[in-house]
């Protein structure tokens, strides 16, 4: 069940577009925004709402990888897996990240903390290698900035 | 001509719609452009890149035809050594993750890409990665999903989405993840109609019902008619060694999950194969001699005795056009007897071949907007809800919806008027036509149908008096219109033609006594004077003794309405030609095994009026017949005339008989202007607060229930989740 409140946020980006299904992302994140992610029920509902199918919304949120499909941790580490990257520092940086955390992409740590997951890309090119922790980018991130930098996320 | 481009094709110049592709301009010029995505059903897609060819002058070195309009002067090569070269190239790439499982394959014989590959040929490739292998789905009841061999193409997405509006299929992830899925990976929730199945151009979807049942090259194909609802849609039966494998659409347009997959009710383990008598209390097999000789013996004693008007006779919609003419001439010239109707006339929308006559289903899309009256449209006849579907999606026409439930017609209309009857909506859209006034749905409904140039209606398939005057009272301030009545029975038209009516013979000819002199002269016999009895008080004179005996052919009243049971226990004599032991010939005193409509040839007249021809594609099982044969052969041993040698005799006579088949051609419509009845202000439907009332519910949802066929076929009955009995 959606909530009044998210329905009121939804409907309020239906005014924006032509057709209901135009604000599928809009719908999606709306829900993961006080969710953290968008269950197999939220899209029924939220499908229900802009008139298209579970199935058809699915393949929108599926398509995005900023539209968690899965729950995750309270913060998501999203480390840029592209070729400018990998060519600057890309390997170092995630073995010391799986090191840490003690997980590896996809996974989320023990104590709910983080989530990592490759992201192809994060269009920070100039800043590789790019790590994006929930909308936070930073780059070039070096392994000493590591610690200091997941210490800002709690 | 202003509205027209020229491209040349290949040095072959044509002229076409500023619209067109390239891909369409090719078709017009008979140049052959090799695809996998595109399809007439659907949008341009361009997923392939099969297509592509070369322009002229054009920046780009390969455009796809598909998708690509084409411009006045334009000039495309459709084959260049390049173009074999890139296509051998894109397929070499589906290929990579092809799983190359051809031997075991449904489609092989059939498949576009193994036939692009061999026309394309393929050296090695440089490519040594694994092949992407992803699960296959076999939870479905009907459908099995090998996602390996799929291509990605899109079509069976579109197709559900465009053409049919489920939307049961999408592309779920991305890259090389992506892939075609249900939601959730659960098993089909759909309306199982198949058309993915059939525009897949692989083998990633295929019916369990084929699966391993034969090579394509190895079936022969056979062209006749769906039997399951009034659109009569042509089928292909494709039989192995004589024996039904498979049914595809025989116009590659549309079947509905009956109509696919339905069929298999013909080899149901419960099928009649030798008539049965009553002896001692008990049906028991007997002789096609012994049981005929009963049916003389008892029909004449009884005729004898009470008269001929005590006999009756129930015609069926599910038999050809020929065997319902033979069954009325059977009660008129041999019975005796005018008392011969269609209890299917209970379900036949009011004024239909009257005031309302069906348009051509193919033109619905043409019309400015659509008026659908009764929500259940694609339910009922799945074909006219597939075409007001094709006006929106595709034509983009209007739609306005008089819906009181939800489904999918709700998402594609323009305005929704949700009201629990007809007969309330129309009570609110009366008004806002005429001033203008009234809620804002109705204004707003009032206001597209008032605009739109020609409008098509969709009447429901049983209106009130009430609904009837009002829709009659609305069409009266439309433009253009054309009705589509819903007619679910699916010869009804074909019967009601051929005069299996009290009070009418063979094309809507009143009986009286200039037409009696007419068809008593051609029929060589003496007819009875009066109008008959009709279905409804055939069944109230059983109770006050008026009917004694009735002869049912093709129909289960007692399978429809237990009610009915008591009623047809009392009758001193029964006889029902039936291709199944239904409720009502286990009251039988004498059941005739008549054969399925795959067995026979004949023809049915689809609810367009459309005469078409049904093909035998099996032979008659075990010594059922005809039903044709069956009362031909006891009108003879009744002394009545009858020689036929095949129902196109019968035919023959018919068009000698029956005016509005004179020169009616086979897959011609005849004309509702030539009808006695055109205009005429009366109503060829039966009305009963009690009969069928009580219907038997057999299915959870109507598109998948039915009588005595479809309540037979395994595989429809899979598709229901509940079976409920009401």
């Amino acid at each position: 069940m959606l909530t009044e409140e998210e329905i009121k946020e939804i409907t309020t980006e239906l005014v924006h577009a032509e057709r209901k299904e135009a604000a599928s992302i809009e719908a999606l994140m709306v829900v993961q925004k006080r969710r953290g992610w968008v269950s197999d029920e939220s899209i029924r509902d939220i499908a229900s709402l802009l008139d298209v199918t579970p199935d058809e919304l699915d393949g929108v949120a599926t398509f995005f990888n900023h539209i968690y499909r899965k729950p995750v941790g309270r913060h998501v580490i999203a480390l840029c897996d592209s070729m400018v990257c990998w060519s600057l520092g890309y390997d170092p940086l995630l073995d010391l990240l799986r090191k840490k955390l003690g997980v590896g992409f996809g996974e989320t740590t023990q104590d709910n903390r983080f989530t990592l997951l490759p992201a192809a890309c994060l269009g920070a090119c100039d800043r590789a290698p790019a790590m994006l922790v929930d909308e936070e980018l930073h780059g070039p991130v070096t392994p000493e900035m590591v610690d200091g930098i997941l210490q800002k996320y709690k | 001509m202003e509205n027209t481009v020229t491209v040349t094709i290949d040095g072959i110049t044509v002229k076409v719609k500023p619209t067109a592709t390239i891909l369409e301009a090719a078709k017009a010029a008979g140049v052959r452009i090799p695809v996998l995505c595109a399809d007439d059903k659907l949008h341009p897609y361009g997923s392939c890149r099969i297509c592509i060819v070369e322009i002229e002058k054009s920046p780009r070195k390969f455009t796809p035809s598909c998708t690509t309009p084409v411009t006045d002067n334009m000039s495309v090569k459709t084959m260049t050594p390049d173009l074999a070269e890139a296509r051998k190239r894109i397929l070499e790439l589906l290929l990579n993750n092809h799983p190359l499982d051809c031997p075991i394959c449904d489609k092989a014989g059939s498949c576009q890409l193994q036939d692009l590959v061999h026309e394309y040929g393929l050296g090695p490739s440089k490519f040594t990665e694994k092949k992407r292998t992803v699960a296959p789905s076999y939870h479905s009841n009907v459908i099995d999903r090998e996602v390996s061999r799929c291509v990605l193409c899109g079509k069976c997405v579109r197709v559900c989405r465009e053409q049919n509006a489920v939307g049961e299929l999408a592309f779920t992830r991305r890259g090389d993840k992506s892939k075609v899925s249900t939601d959730f990976d659960q098993p089909l929730d759909c309306e199982f109609c198949g058309e993915c199945v059939e525009i897949c151009p692989v083998g990633a979807l295929t019916t369990k019902q084929f699966k391993f049942k034969g090579r394509t090259w190895n079936l022969e194909r056979i062209q006749s008619v769906c039997n399951y609802c009034g659109c009569g849609c042509r089928t292909s039966f494709e039989t192995r060694l004589g024996r039904i494998v498979r049914v595809r659409s025989g116009a590659r347009n549309y079947l509905c999950s009956k109509g696919r997959f339905g069929w298999d009710a013909v080899h149901h383990q419960d099928r009649l194969t030798t008539p049965l008598v009553r002896v001692s209390g008990e049906l028991v097999p007997a002789t096609w001699d012994e049981a005929l000789a009963m049916v003389v013996t008892n029909l004449n004693v009884i005729k004898n005795k009470k008269g001929a008007d005590s006999i009756g006779g129930l015609g069926s919609v599910r038999t050809t056009n020929e065997e319902s003419y033979l069954f009325q001439k059977f009660m008129r010239t041999v019975v005796g007897t005018n008392n011969v109707d269609l209890l299917a006339r209970l379900k036949v929308p009011k004024g239909l071949n009257t005031v309302f006559f069906s348009g051509e289903l193919s033109k619905i899309s043409d019309h400015d907007a659509v008026l659908v009256l009764d929500g259940d449209v694609g339910e009922l006849n799945p074909l006219m809800g597939i075409e007001i579907v094709r006006a929106v999606n595709r034509n983009y026409k209007k739609l306005v919806l008089v819906n009181s439930g939800f489904n999918k017609f709700n998402r594609l209309a323009s305005v929704v008027l949700d009201y629990l009857a007809p007969e309330a909506a129309l009570a609110d859209l009366l008004p806002a036509m005429k001033s203008g006034k009234g809620g804002d749905r109705v204004v707003a409904a009032a206001a597209i149908l008032k605009e739109a140039a020609s409008v098509a209606v969709i009447i429901p398939g049983r209106t009130t008096d009430k609904e009837f005057s009002q829709i009659k009272e609305l069409l009266s301030l439309l433009k253009g219109v054309t009705t589509y009545p819903i007619v679910r029975r699916s010869n009804l038209q074909g019967a009601m033609d051929m005069g299996v009516l009290p009070d009418y013979y063979p094309g809507y000819q009143k009986v009286g006594s200039d037409t009696m002199n007419r068809f008593a002269g051609s029929w060589d016999a003496i007819l009875p004077e009066a109008p008959g009895l009709n279905a409804l008080e055939m069944l109230a004179g059983i109770k006050t003794g008026k009917v004694s005996a009735l002869y049912i052919m093709g129909d289960d009243p007692a399978g429809s309405d237990r009610g009915l049971k008591d009623i047809l226990n009392k009758l001193e004599f029964l006889v029902v030609q039936d291709i199944f032991l239904t409720e009502t010939a286990k009251l039988a005193d004498v059941v005739l095994p008549a054969c399925s409509w795959a067995e026979k040839y004949g023809t049915v007249t689809s609810l367009e009026r459309r005469l078409q021809q049904v093909s035998r594609a099996e032979e008659p099982l075990g010594e059922s017949k005809p039903d044709w044969d069956i009362i031909q052969t006891l009108a003879r041993k009744m002394g009545g005339p009858m020689h036929y040698g095949t129902p196109a005799d019968i035919l023959n006579e018919i068009r000698s008989m029956v005016p509005l088949y004179a020169d009616l051609a086979m897959g011609g419509i005849w004309a509702r202007e030539r009808s006695p009845l055109a205009g005429a202000d009366m109503d060829l439907s039966l009305w009963s607060d009690t009969v069928m009332k009580n219907e038997v519910i057999t299915a959870d949802r109507l598109l998948f229930s039915s009588g005595t066929m479809i309540g037979r076929s395994r595989e429809i009955s899979t598709l229901c989740r509940t079976k409920a009995e009401v």
